[in-house]
């Protein structure tokens, strides 16, 4: 569903991301690990085009997204929850919803991916008139969850969802994306909090100072020391 | 380079300081010999009309110098310079004119000043500290805000100096002209006080505290948390900016023997403000590159809106046309190329980078 | 009592106008950044839009009132699209001084096409009429300016909270980037932003036109001049601000005309601007604005 092509990013002169591929197919969960700084959210943003690629290509759907700018993707069905979740704070939970749902009509279906998106987080039913910024963190990430859910993607982008939260609310959040995956949804999910997710996602890439250190099932990288090796030095698949 | 690492780099390291202080006196030394090369030859072969015009320019180009001490150190848009030349001309004014024309035109003066009347040098140097004190006063108040608050208050000063100077006739003559001063100052003093001018703006904008004022406002938390006082150095440009404009005023005053409150107005404010984005605010060499092109081309605008007559065909008279082409410039220039015609750089970082190409094109033939 | 309830009707429908051109400020630098200068300059477009209709030999009022806010409704998106589009992502300095030769551009329009002396535009003038209303006397253009104001305001809070761009352009406030992530145009949220910011404009320029009873070129200096105050007094991009500072500026104006004898009328403008400078010194983020620090992203 989304293939990316030895892609290079740079920032001014200092090369962020250098020569990595990737491939996300229909209905996988995916997890794209890797220390603060690998370069993941930088690819994400390139994915999304609000970074300008050095080298490479991406494609989704087999379109080649080079053209086109952040919002075309958006209706394309690529979504990005970012990182730092970036709930309007000044909006009220509805409005949130509401706005996430930019690309489509107001129609009736609209009003039921609202009922859908209360049933998955009955707690943002209850917070419905409440503004974004008022939340907690957990409900934030909700909030950003069900708003990206709100433009019916087929892929889903997830940018450090358990980034600053309780260990028991990173727990709900990452069981709500597993769910996900049964409303016909596909994944990309990028996390530090490497152990949790390899628990359910179907294969892994990792990437450190910006190359790609792993590639391959998730399984493989639970084997004991697998990990910091991707993390250290090169693993090969 | 980083500006930060840069203005950290200047604490120490006496051998590159030394370096870099001789790459700003290289630098001013090109502008001062530029500067007095076109005015001495307009002196020596310019009509009266071109002498004329080269004084104003030069004095606009002292404003813009000054404009730029502040602005292109501290990334504040100012609009308030027009009325420090206002106060500087008219402090001029005040203590330069004979008391004899004063008994008949500011005979009720205040503080018995209709009686007083140094020489114009003293009247000079007592105008350039009013005004600097002015400043020190204003600065105060104007380094605690940031962006568009700050450039309000520059343009609340602006309102201000020019209500009291119209209101206050028993000191300044209202709306009526200030005539009478001594015209002491011709093209030579003018080209003089240009020459110091660039050298002090450039010296000031190599300096560390230029430095250290420059890394600020691309990122005044990084600056702050160096330990560099942001506020402190702001203030000390806008003194040293209101300084240079004041003496663009009083020279001014000195030059044509009349001032007019109207005349430093919003229209000085935009004109210079335009020559120092023309040029590059953050460069003294832009300031000089952006006069020179501005009073040349709106020189040649003003023969076209007059009305003129080419190869048979009679052009009407066309107001405003100069003031339009300003404008399609200030836009033209901020899209195209929003560090102005020089992009930020020197003259001597310009003479490097020409040099150095002209090597690599040596070696490559 | 009479007097002081003529002058406060007075304040509010001048104040009134300084809050429409204020708020057309404040959205337009809330939702991308940008110090319009040549805000100003739409009340000269509807001027003189409406002097070349009434030249033309069309002088109906109602038709001149709804020509002018289309232009400067168009006249504002053309602005948007040409000169500031380029400099989007620009510094503010960058922005501001766009804006800036704008507002050059335009004034020296006026100026080239029709003239650089005033010219009158009488169409309106019968709105000066006064009226009697419980023993005070007022003119129907203070009761039309204190009403339509206030319709226009509770048309833009409907719009920012009832429809989905306006929803985006309060977001957009905050996080600009994130909106896209949304799905929404952004060449369309900033359309918008400055299609209303002209049309608050030109029903400001119509009740200034009408009091005026003519034009010229340089007629949006003082205006716009006046409309940065009340934004910076209500916080800067703040749009409950921009309305609160407007029309405490118009309630100052009216008191300074009051208080000061004739003599000292050169000093009314410097001392509304000495006003503006002593609450920034104490209070340098507005009256309703939060604190802001020298790092915070503002113009």
């Amino acid at each position: 569903m989304l293939e990316i092509d030895g892609v290079s990013i740079n920032y001014g002169p200092v090369s962020a991301v250098r020569n990595v591929s990737l491939k996300v197919e229909k209905g996988e969960i995916v997890a794209l690990l890797g220390p603060n700084g690998a370069g993941k959210t930088s690819l994400l943003s390139a994915a999304m085009g609000l970074r300008p690629l050095a080298a490479g290509s991406i494609r989704f759907k087999g379109e080649d997204m080079r053209r086109l700018d952040t919002e075309s993707r958006v209706r394309r069905g690529l979504t990005l929850t970012p990182e730092g979740r970036k709930v309007f704070a000044n909006l009220t939970v509805l409005e949130n919803l509401d706005l996430g749902a930019a690309t489509r009509a107001k129609g009736a279906d609209f009003h039921a991916d609202i009922e859908m998106c209360f049933e998955l987080f009955p707690i943002l039913a209850e917070r419905r008139h409440q503004t974004g910024g008022s939340l907690s963190g957990g409900e934030q990430q909700m909030l950003a969850i069900a708003r990206a859910l709100m433009s019916r993607p087929s892929l889903l982008m997830l940018d450090e969802p358990s980034l600053g939260l309780a260990p028991r609310i990173v727990g709900q959040i990452f069981r709500l994306i597993r769910d996900l995956r049964q409303r016909d949804l596909t994944i990309l999910l990028v996390e530090q909090n490497a152990h949790e997710v390899l628990r359910f996602a179907d294969r892994a890439y990792v990437l450190s100072t910006g190359e790609c250190r792993y590639a391959g099932p998730a399984a493989r990288l639970q084997e004991a020391g697998a990990l910091m090796q991707a993390y250290i030095g090169e693993l090969v698949a | 380079m980083n500006t930060i690492a840069f203005a950290e780099r200047t604490r120490g390291s006496r051998p590159f300081l030394d370096a870099r202080l001789a790459g700003n006196l290289r630098g001013s030394l090109w502008l001062v010999l530029i500067a007095a090369a076109i005015g001495l030859f307009v002196m020596a072969f310019g009509s009266p009309f071109i002498i004329r015009l080269t004084a104003t320019a030069f004095i606009n180009l002292i404003a813009v110098v000054g404009l730029q001490i502040f602005m292109g150190n501290s990334n504040v848009v100012n609009i308030g310079h027009a009325g420090f030349m206002a106060l500087g001309a008219y402090f001029t004014a005040i203590f330069a004119t004979p008391v004899m024309i004063k008994a008949s035109m500011i005979p009720n003066a205040p503080f018995g000043l209709a009686g007083v009347e140094v020489g114009a040098l003293y009247a000079f140097l007592i105008s350039v500290a009013l005004t600097s004190l002015i400043g020190l006063l204003t600065g105060l108040v104007l380094v605690r805000l940031a962006g568009i608050a700050a450039t309000i208050l520059t343009i609340s000063i602006l309102v201000i100096v020019q209500g009291v100077l119209v209101t206050w006739t028993d000191l300044f003559r209202g709306a009526q002209a200030f005539f009478g001063i001594p015209k002491v100052v011709g093209l030579g003093l003018i080209i003089v006080a240009t020459a110091a001018v660039l050298v002090v703006a450039r010296m000031f904008k190599g300096s560390r505290l230029g430095v250290q004022l420059r890394a600020s406002a691309t990122d005044p938390l990084a600056a702050e948390a160096m330990g560099v006082d942001v506020k402190r150095l702001r203030l000390i440009a806008w003194v040293l900016g209101s300084a240079v404009v004041g003496c663009a005023g009083a020279l001014y005053a000195l030059y044509a023997g009349t001032i007019n409150a109207r005349a430093f107005y919003f229209h000085t404010a935009f004109l210079t403000l335009a020559m120092a984005i023309v040029g590059g605010m953050r460069s003294v060499t832009g300031a000089m590159v952006g006069v020179a092109l501005l009073t040349v081309l709106l020189e040649l605008i003003r023969i076209l809106e007059g009305g003129i007559t080419v190869l048979g065909i009679a052009f009407p008279e066309m107001l405003g046309l100069s003031g339009l082409m300003l404008g399609v410039i200030i836009v033209a220039v901020m899209c195209f190329r929003s560090d102005g015609f020089m992009g930020g750089h020197e003259i001597e970082e310009v003479f490097a980078m020409l040099r150095r190409r002209l090597v690599a094109g040596k070696r490559e033939g | 009592m009479d007097y002081l309830i003529e002058q406060a009707l007075n304040g509010f429908s001048i104040g009134a106008q300084y809050s429409l051109l204020a708020l057309g400020l404040a959205i337009v630098f809330s939702v991308m950044g940008l110090v319009n200068f040549a805000h100003g300059e739409f009340i000269g477009v509807a001027g003189y839009a409406m002097f070349a209709m009434a030249a033309m030999g069309m002088t109906d009022p109602w038709l001149l009132v709804v020509f002018a806010m289309a232009t400067v409704t168009l006249v504002a998106l053309v602005l948007e699209r040409v000169a500031f589009r380029p400099v989007r992502n620009a510094p503010p300095t960058t922005g501001l001084l766009t804006a800036f030769g704008v507002g050059i551009i335009l004034q020296n329009l006026f100026l080239l096409m029709v003239s650089p002396r005033p010219k009158a535009v009488p169409e309106l003038s019968a709105l000066n009429q006064t009226v009697e209303v419980a023993g005070h006397n007022f003119t129907i253009l203070q009761f039309l300016e204190v009403g339509v104001t206030s319709v226009a305001i509770a048309g833009l809070v409907w719009f920012l909270k009832g429809t989905r761009i306006g929803l985006a352009m309060r977001a957009a406030a905050l996080d600009f980037t994130t909106v896209r992530l949304m799905g929404m145009r952004a060449n369309r949220v900033i359309a918008t932003a400055f299609a209303i910011s002209g049309l608050l404009a030109s029903i400001a320029a119509i009740f200034f036109i009408a009091r005026r009873g003519a034009i010229d070129p340089f007629m949006g200096l003082l205006p716009v001049l006046k409309a940065f105050v009340a934004c910076v007094l209500g916080g800067f991009g703040s749009l409950p601000g921009a309305v609160v500072g407007g029309l405490l500026l118009g309630l100052v104006e009216v008191l300074l005309i009051v208080l000061l004898p004739d003599k000292l009328a050169g000093l009314r403008d410097a001392s509304v601007f000495l006003i503006v400078g002593v609450i920034l010194v104490f209070r340098p983020q507005g009256i309703l604005g939060r604190r802001v620090e020298l790092g915070d992203k503002t113009a």
